[in-house]
């Protein structure tokens, strides 16, 4: 066994001791209730919320596809850092309303706030039908950054996966989210060492970072493509921009970033992270650079798969303990996303379908009974997604996800802000947009050969949409997703009126405008005081309780009674 | 009959000298400064029974108007780390190089310290 397989499977091994332990982690009355199993008791501070974000938002499959794309392409790879860059800005000023209002009405998933915005269950459904139908492959990109390690260490496709995949699947099955935020430290410890180990293996390069560009700069220019080198080439300027701002408002519909936003503890635990958050992308940007390296060290991809540049690289230029951590970073990255995306998508159809088609009067417990097993098996999909079909199918997938997750921004992000849109003129809108995106991720080939231009593929080949399918003499691309979006918001504008002037009804609207800007510790905010263990109960200020029948009924163990003296 | 014995002389008079009540409404224009009525909203406001004076079930959702509680200009600070890393054209060169790294990389990455000031700062300034 090699040194880099020892160190992994240590690392490997301790987290999944972590995992199992999480369940104990401040440790709640029960955990069978969702907001314990799949919102962590909505009590994680300032440090736990990093971690989670963090390890939510960089996922393996971003610091391993990513440096790829970098190596084949320079600079037109290196979307992600403006992408991850404004991105933070923008969730700054929806994020905290979003939390508020679900942590006045005990929402644990966009679709049920969306519900109760526009007064309509069924654009709810459609909200956690596009969220679930676009985090599975999301899922299951994941595995394939953990399938590229293993295949660099030398193991066989299949078991390795699948085992490392039931071991995930238990402990989320058992300790929800606080699995998940537990390992996301150790996650970020790892990623934080691979990173300073790029940094030192570059500075004992003779000529360091200077060379290594040089070098790159020249590869660029030898190859036959146009559309690569050191700098965005001019036609590839529209599909750079469309495409960082495109992913910035998708990350923040996707399911998942949604459930790591509320088990923040309060408004300024969320406001604080997102301050802080920006910074990490440097990592993600080091990491980045690991492209360029690997074309100045000459590294090849094993077996055909591009994705393993950046564990290869690793291997070939770190000393072997240093290179199965790196490994291990990977890996691990790899379970914090897919745990919380598998929970997130199992709360959206536990409070979104479950509940709202098959028993709306489920208890607590059944729900999170529900979440935790299709927790299950939206894992296993992801995996045969995988095994059963080919790489290339998840990534082409994962593609047409996030079209399909943009579409939900005027319901959810808009809906924030205002409710003047019509539900139906909503509705209408998504269909729209996915009509118009669906249709040209159809129209785009798929480019290969070794100048970038001969058709391996006719159709779903990618999000760049060449803009000389409207006839115009160009060789620009744009991302499909924003023109989705901007179909989608046009027609729901336009139709608004257009409903209200034919006086087709509204939804009733079961949100306050205050609801938006309640903080811990405001009295509509449930359960903020019962949930955290060992902190005593705040008596400052009032706790609403349930009215007891009898007053005998009324136990002395409830806190809240405690806040105000016996009469 | 009672004046008020501060302020300006009630206009129009409400009363004559007979206690009866004065011509609605006045004729004359008042003596001070008076602001022009408010034009007639845009908006479309919703359909009600022409005889009823509450509001019928379906106007009972109310579009809000904005008028949020957390609302700040400093909010506006925030589209600049939005909007230059969407601008290529400010640094799609490679000099000034740092370190070795060609402006493209070292500008991108310079804007998440960037967008950390500019929200840290927000965050100060809205709490």
């Amino acid at each position: 066994m090699s040194t880099q397989l020892a160190v992994f499977l240590a690392v490997f091994g301790s987290v999944t001791l972590m995992g199992f332990a999480a369940a104990r982690w401040r440790r709640p009355d029960s955990i069978h209730s969702l907001e314990e199993w799949g919102l962590g008791g909505r009590a994680f501070g300032n440090w736990v919320t990093f971690f989670l974000l963090s390890g939510d938002v960089y996922t393996a499959y971003t610091f391993v596809a990513v440096p790829t794309l970098v190596y084949g392409m320079g600079a037109t790879g290196f979307f992600p850092v403006p992408f991850l860059v404004i991105v933070y800005p923008m969730l700054f000023v929806v994020l905290a309303r979003f939390w508020s209002v679900c942590h006045v009405h005990g929402f644990v998933t966009p679709a049920e706030f969306v519900r109760a915005r526009f007064g309509s269950p069924g654009l709810g459904t459609v909200v956690a039908v596009l969220g679930i139908v676009a985090t599975m492959p999301y899922i299951a990109l994941q595995l394939i950054g953990m399938e590229a390690v293993f295949e660099v260490m030398g193991l066989p496709k299949g078991w390795p996966l699948t085992l490392a995949f039931v071991v995930l699947a238990l402990y989320t099955f058992n300790s929800g989210l606080r699995g998940p935020a537990l390992v996301s430290i150790v996650k970020d410890a790892l990623i934080l060492w691979a990173v300073l180990a790029v940094l030192m293996i570059v500075a004992m390069t003779p000529g360091q970072w200077e060379t290594i560009f040089k070098i790159a700069e020249d590869r660029y220019a030898v190859t036959p493509r146009t559309d690569d080198g050191l700098l965005l080439p001019v036609q590839s300027q529209l599909n750079y921009v469309t495409l960082a701002l495109g992913s910035a408002v998708a990350l923040f519909l996707y399911p998942h970033t949604l459930t790591g936003v509320l088990a923040a503890r309060n408004r300024g635990t969320l406001r604080r992270n997102l301050a802080v958050l920006p910074v990490y992308t440097l990592t993600l940007g080091v990491l980045m650079l690991v492209g360029f390296a690997a074309l100045y060290d000459g590294t090849q991809p094993i077996g055909g798969n591009a994705n393993t540049v950046v564990p290869q690289w690793f291997n070939e230029n770190a000393p072997a303990w240093c290179a199965g951590l790196a490994f291990a970073a990977i890996g691990v990255g790899a379970m914090v996303p897919a745990a919380i995306m598998s929970i997130a998508a199992a709360n959206l159809f536990t409070r979104d379908i479950y509940r709202v088609y098959l028993r709306p009067r489920a208890t607590a417990k059944e729900e999170t009974y529900v979440s935790k097993s299709v927790s299950l098996t939206v894992k296993f999909g992801a995996l045969l997604i995988l095994l059963l079909l080919n790489t290339q199918f998840a990534i082409d997938l994962q593609l047409i996800g996030g079209v399909l997750i943009m579409q939900t921004l005027p319901a959810v992000a808009l809906g924030l802000y205002t409710n003047w849109f019509h539900r139906w003129a909503l509705g209408l809108g998504v269909g729209a947009g996915l009509v118009v995106g669906l249709f040209m991720l159809w129209q785009v080939p798929k480019l290969g050969g070794t100048d970038g231009r001969q058709v391996v593929r006719e159709h779903f080949g990618g999000s760049a949409w060449p803009l000389n399918n409207l006839g115009l003499d160009s060789d620009a691309t744009i991302y499909v997703g924003i023109v989705a979006l901007a179909v989608n918001l046009l027609v729901a504008a336009a139709l608004t009126p257009l409903l209200r002037a034919a006086d087709v009804r509204d939804g009733r609207d079961d949100t306050r405008e205050h609801d938006y800007v309640a903080d811990e510790g405001d009295p509509t905010v449930r359960r903020m005081t019962e949930i955290l263990d060992g902190e005593p109960v705040p008596t400052s200020f009032f706790t609403p309780v349930s009215r007891p029948t009898r007053f005998e009924n009324a136990s002395d163990d409830d806190p809240s009674r405690r806040a105000y003296p016996r009469l | 009959m009672a004046h008020a014995p501060y302020g300006p002389p009630e206009w129009p008079p409400s009363r004559n000298r007979y206690g009866r009540a004065a011509v609605y409404p006045p004729t004359t224009p008042p003596p001070w400064p008076v602001p022009e009525p408010e034009a007639p909203s845009r908006r479309r406001t919703p359909a009600r029974h022409r005889s009823a004076e509450w509001p019928t079930v379906r106007d009972r959702r109310q579009v809000q108007v904005a008028t949020r509680e957390d609302k700040s200009r400093w909010h506006w600070l925030l589209i600049v780390p939005i909007a230059l890393p969407l601008m290529p054209f400010l640094y799609n060169r490679i000099d000034p190089t740092l370190l070795g790294l060609p402006f493209f990389y070292w500008c991108q990455l310079g804007f998440a310290f960037l967008a950390s000031g500019v929200i840290a700062f927000v965050h100060h300034k809205v709490r």
